[in-house]
């Protein structure tokens, strides 16, 4: 693998030369030298690379034992078994994994008398799914157990002096249940042979970041908890966009990158605005937070407003920001080396690599630099998980979406694939069964859900008005959202402004000019559904 | 019966120093660095050795001595350590010397400084005094809070 990296490097130094050179034959030569290369990088590659299911076929077993032990029924499930991985990650993933099975099976699943009563399933589901996104590997553990006590973590890490009583009751419910990623932190009230050492979760993290990866999780309360861990995919060659500021050269890693924006004089003096003195661009009409990389290494800085700005905008975790660079060079398959000992603590820099030219030039990190510049901070809220797991996957892409007022004119907009149909009920289509408004409506029965009633605005049909109604499919069945009215068809870009924490809200976006909240169609559904369900109970 | 040890010497600010000949997987001429930036004042840079990288250390930086007068181009001794090859850069390289036990001594009490704890020993020789340098301890960097 190092001699390949090796080879890919001497092969960036040759290309180098035959940007000075005219000598057809040596140009022809370095050609096939480059194409061979790419390909012998990409079979060693591929050779690297295995089947998650070399890790996970070990889990059932581990389940079973513990569960047997436990007095516990748990059904191992598994989705994406062939996602491969590079060898030596899956080698430092394995004794995470199996922690986070084993921590899920004894904490997480509660035993059958329990979940009796809280009306689950006596045989509770460990789920892992394995798949590809954006570049790197996804790995997610969930089970449907009682998750994380947000309560009872914040009060152990409390009493164990890791953080006040203060601090606590500010935390929001994301940052208390990463808590249990910290060192020392028990919550299980008993210590078995199994876990509840306190120590446990922070190995994990810490074996997972050691590989380039990032753990997060999403305590769905009591319905359960999942872990999700981010894995690059490969780790020792990467395309990285190669940047120059203050004379120094540095690789950006291709995965984190979005796209580039080069503002002339005049634009940049106009674009470029300031917030209490933090510089921000507007970007398609969302503010970008900038971050000036000579700035923010300290480098000796350039006059700016001399020339044109170049901008790279990058996500870190879910959140965008644009690094402001001298110049903007190409892109380049790079050798990621580590930094030695001495220069671990840096977290701006991921490692190094050699240029083309044989000079070193440091790998930015991407996460690090956002955080040493307060672009994300791990006490601003985060995007609940919903949200985020929404608007990745619309973030870049134009979508379209049904617009539609609520109670009064309260502007909403959803996803117009969530909309199987849009229909208009006449008063008299319209009949209850029991406490539930119903329409009959090919041949089934469709329970009508009013958005108003749900978010808590005023009602504004009159009686003996007509419903329009948003027909939406969850699972088997429809179920009819009543709206106000359907105001338009829009395709744009989505940016979810402000995430919200309103159950049934995926958050704001401006929406044809207007603020305008998303509707979480699954959620607002789920919750009807399970309020029907209580009360057939 | 006393035993002898070999010691790679170099000049620094004018005085010798050395480092067990074991520990030093080379010596190298001038190399272009790479600053890092952010990072601890001692570390001058990155170089490239051959395909791996190498944190380099301005020894002068470490020993809290001021910057060379003369623009020569310093060299590079690269140690060998646990956590790969690290080079710190001198002035200028001395020879392989056999230092005997015999002319060992502990350094004086007069020395102060960063150096008193850098330098674990003083030979004695014949026309100047060879401060033996822990390697280890030089390279222990204090970290910038």
């Amino acid at each position: 693998m190092n001699l390949v990296g090796e080879l890919v490097l001497a092969r960036n130094q040759v290309l180098q030369f035959t940007t000075s050179s005219s000598d057809n034959g040596f140009l022809a030569t370095t050609q096939r030298l480059n194409l061979i290369t790419t390909e012998l990088q990409e079979s060693v590659m591929k050779t690297r690379m295995q089947p998650i299911s070399n890790v996970w076929s070990k889990l059932p077993r581990v389940v079973r034992d513990l569960s047997q032990s436990l007095g516990k029924k748990i059904r191992v499930e598994m989705d994406g078994k062939d996602t491969e991985l590079d060898k030596t990650v899956l080698e430092a993933i394995k004794d995470p994994l199996t922690h986070i099975v084993r921590n899920a099976c004894d904490h997480g699943i509660e035993t059958p008398e329990i979940r009796a009563q809280r009306g689950k399933p006596a045989e509770g589901v460990l789920a892992l799914r394995a798949f590809h996104e954006g570049g790197q590997v996804i790995i997610q553990i969930s089970d449907d157990g009682g998750g994380i006590d947000i309560e009872r973590v914040k009060r152990k890490a409390v009493s164990s002096g890791m953080i006040t009583q203060e601090q606590a009751s500010r935390m929001s419910e994301r940052e208390a249940s990463m808590l249990i990623f910290a060192a020392g932190l028990t919550t299980a009230t008993v210590v078995t042979n199994v876990s509840g050492r306190g120590v446990g979760m922070d190995v994990v993290r810490s074996n997972i970041e050691k590989t380039g990866g990032q753990v997060d999780l999403q305590n769905r309360g009591l319905e359960g908890l999942t872990i999700r861990i981010k894995i690059p995919l490969t780790l020792a060659i990467i395309p990285a966009l190669v940047v120059v500021t203050g004379e120094e050269r540095f690789a950006i890693p291709q995965v984190s990158l979005l796209e580039l924006v080069r503002l002339e004089r005049e634009a940049a003096r106009k674009g470029i605005e300031m917030i209490e003195g933090s510089p921000v661009y507007r970007l398609r009409g969302a503010l970008l937070p900038l971050v000036y990389l000579d700035g923010e290494l300290g480098l000796a800085q350039r006059a700016k407003g001399e020339e044109a700005v170049n901008i790279v905008v990058l996500q870190a975790d879910d959140r965008h920001f644009g690094l402001v660079v001298d110049r903007i060079c190409d892109t380049e398959e790079i050798v990621v080396k580590p930094l030695g000992k001495l220069l671990k603590g840096l977290t701006a820099f991921a490692g190094a690599t050699i240029m083309g030219d044989g000079k070193v030039a440091l790998i930015l990190d991407v996460m690090g630099l956002a955080q040493r510049a307060h672009v994300i901070s791990e006490t601003r809220e985060r995007a609940s998980g919903a949200a985020s797991a929404a608007t990745s996957a619309s973030e870049s892409a134009k979508r379209r979406l049904l617009l539609f007022s609520v109670g009064g004119g309260q502007r909403m907009a959803a996803a117009l694939e969530e909309a199987a149909r849009l229909e208009e009920f006449a008063a008299d289509q319209i009949e209850s069964s029991g406490q539930q408004r119903v329409v009959q409506y090919r041949d089934e029965i469709l329970p009508l859900i009013s958005l108003a009633e749900h978010f808590g605005y005023e009602e504004a049909d009159a009686p003996g008005r007509g419903l329009s109604v948003v027909v939406v499919r969850e699972g088997e069945r429809s179920y009819g959202l009543v709206v106000e009215r359907i105001l338009d068809i829009v395709e744009q870009e989505l940016k979810v402004q402000r995430r919200s924490q309103r159950a049934g809200l995926l958050g704001t976006a401006v929406i044809g000019g207007k603020v305008t909240d998303l509707l979480d169609t699954a959620a607002v559904v789920k919750r009807f559904a399970n309020a029907c369900e209580t009360h057939a109970v | 019966m006393s035993t002898s040890r070999q010691f790679c010497t170099f000049y620094l600010d004018r005085a010798l120093f050395g480092v067990e000949v074991h520990r030093v997987q080379e010596v190298l001429r001038d190399q272009e660095m790479t600053a890092v930036p952010l990072a601890p004042e001692v570390v001058r840079g990155l170089i490239n050795l051959r395909g791996q990288i190498v944190t380099a250390i301005d020894l002068r930086r470490r020993l809290d001595r001021g910057p060379r007068e003369s623009s020569g181009r310093s060299m590079n001794v690269v140690l060998r350590t646990e956590g790969g090859a690290v080079s710190l850069l001198v002035d200028e390289i001395g020879d392989v010397v056999e230092v005997d036990d015999a002319i060992l001594e502990r350094p004086p009490e007069n020395l102060r400084g960063v150096a008193r704890g850098l330098i674990s020993k003083v030979a004695k020789l014949e026309n100047e005094l060879l401060l033996l340098l822990d390697a280890d301890k030089v390279l222990l960097v204090p970290t910038k809070a």
